[in-house]
């Protein structure tokens, strides 16, 4: 019966495997980050009625926002930089919306979504801008159908407020506190020039942001945004200062992933090819696991 | 046809509570005989087992979160259903090769790159040189797995790397025991040929 030995590696195949095993373990932070990310998945799964609704509403509009764009450009009215902008505020609105619907995890979704919106937005385009939100948007679930989720996100009070406030309410909120402390001389960091449509759906969430754990976050990460569709806009040399002003701003932002993954971009852009693989080793020392890592294997920082 | 208006009028007319009951009934029954994990709890216990053979069902470690989640998205929406029928072990490795063989059809449009990436994993809390050669050993066990033949190299892995028995194995595969063996040896005999090609490949370069 040697035939069927179960035991017949050779030992230097052997060593190797053993060697090897505890490589395969998953990063330790990860089982907590997939479990927060899973918190909104799985409450889409479970059936989220309000913040659903929301986030449809919030993917419709920014569908129709972009709509709306697009007819601008088709009548002649705007630049096509105008164009990638208006994109980009509706973008934002939107985004905000599933920050405030997802409650836990917040952090990692919001930043997709911004990550997403901002490249979109800038590289391909108002229609892809509505496509990819549409995924992420209609995946925020009932904060409150998540036990994990509990002390932050469970009350839903509607409190009904523009936009840009919401936004821009002060980072002291301590994280129960539902009733809103407007700001009292909130910087508009989203410009509310968003179509009227806009404001209902994204009111609809302003007092979940106020009740989740992280204001700070909420209020940064508007910024952050702003800077980076900034430096994504801009042209190259200049858009290497304007990542420099983030990465001084916010050295461990939400977006600082999105921002080191843009100045590799950049860099190849300038034709800085070592720069670029540098910056791009240091991007995935940071960032092994990166969502950008497929884009930037196709930059001159790999490939020649 | 008037058989089902028949069923659809007796159902009417029976009691509501009565209907109650008996949907009661059942359900303890069949909650009695099959214990329905928690989900929290299977996450916690199984985590690491699914991230692993996700790994070593070879999707990229950049997908790897996206895949994983996925996995316990569907694991979440299943697990009321669960029939004990199998281990939860046996029963999330089902999950996993049906979510994967999902992924890669939907990978298989998109360029894709053989080569497998060099591990990311911080697990190791050893010494710096001890994380290294780990490193470089899981680098090269991957890579040479992801050189295999999928069916040879999900048995191998699930032998020689989770160490499951060849028996759990083939009832895992749904493949008699013998069967099992077979494929094992074959698998078995892939790897230690590509390990051989590898360690001419490194000589050659450091001579």
């Amino acid at each position: 019966m040697s035939d069927l030995s179960p035991d017949d590696l050779s030992s230097d195949a052997s060593a190797l495997i053993d060697a090897a095993r505890g490589g395969f373990e998953p990063p330790a932070e990860a089982k907590s980050r997939l479990r927060r990310g899973l918190a909104t998945a799985v409450g889409v799964a479970t059936g989220a009625v309000t913040s659903g609704a929301a986030a449809t509403s919030a993917a419709a509009t920014a569908a129709t926002g972009s709509a709306a764009t697009a007819t601008g450009l088709v009548a002649g009215g705007s630049a096509t930089a105008s164009v990638v902008t208006a994109a980009g505020t509706t973008a934002t609105v939107a985004t905000t919306s599933t920050v405030v619907g997802t409650g836990i995890g917040a952090t990692l979704t919001a930043k997709v979504v911004v990550g997403l919106a901002v490249a979109a937005s800038v590289a391909f385009g108002t229609v892809v801008v509505t496509n990819n939100l549409d995924g992420p948007a209609a995946s925020v679930p009932s904060a409150s159908a998540q036990p994990s989720v509990a002390p932050s996100a469970a009350p839903l009070a509607m409190v009904p407020k523009p936009v840009a406030e919401a936004v821009s309410v002060p980072t002291v909120i301590p994280p129960a506190s539902v009733a809103l402390p407007v700001a009292p001389e909130p910087p508009p960091l989203v410009r509310p020039t968003a179509p009227p449509s806009i404001v209902p759906t994204a009111s609809l969430t302003v007092a979940t942001v106020a009740a989740t754990s992280a204001p700070a976050v909420r209020s940064d990460l508007a910024r952050e945004a702003e800077m980076l569709r900034a430096a994504l806009a801009a042209p190259p040399a200049q858009a290497l200062a304007l990542l420099d002003d983030h990465a001084r701003q916010f050295p461990r932002g939400t977006l600082a992933e999105e921002r080191d993954a843009q100045r590799v971009v950049t860099l190849c852009q300038l034709g800085r090819r070592s720069d670029a693989a540098a910056s791009y080793t240091r991007f995935l020392s940071a960032f092994p696991a990166s969502i950008h890592r497929a884009r930037l294997d196709r930059t001159c920082a790999v490939t020649p | 046809m008037s058989r089902v208006v028949n069923c659809a009028s007796e159902t009417e007319r029976t009691p509501a509570s009565g209907v109650a009951e008996r949907r009661d009934g059942e359900g303890s029954v069949a909650r009695a005989a099959v214990e329905v994990p928690d989900f929290d709890a299977v996450y916690d216990a199984y985590f690491s087992f699914v991230w692993r053979v996700t790994r070593h069902l070879g999707v990229e470690p950049s997908e790897l979160d996206d895949v994983v989640q996925e996995i316990f998205v569907v694991v979440h929406r299943k697990l009321p259903a669960f029939e004990g029928r199998s281990s939860v072990r046996t029963w999330l490795y089902a999950v996993t090769r049906k979510v994967v063989a999902d992924h890669r059809r939907a990978a298989s449009t998109r360029a894709r790159r053989t080569a497998v990436d060099v591990p990311e994993t911080m697990a190791a809390a050893g010494r710096p040189d001890e994380q290294l050669m780990q490193a470089q050993a899981t680098a090269l066990v991957a890579r040479i797995l992801g050189g295999m033949d999928i069916e040879r190299r999900e048995i191998f892995a699930l032998v020689e790397l989770e160490q499951l028995s060849v028996p759990e194995v083939a009832e895992v595969l749904g493949v008699n025991v013998n069967t099992a063996y077979t494929r094992l040896r074959a698998a078995r005999q892939d790897f230690e040929a590509a390990l051989r090609r590898e360690k001419t490949k490194e000589e050659r370069r450091c001579p």
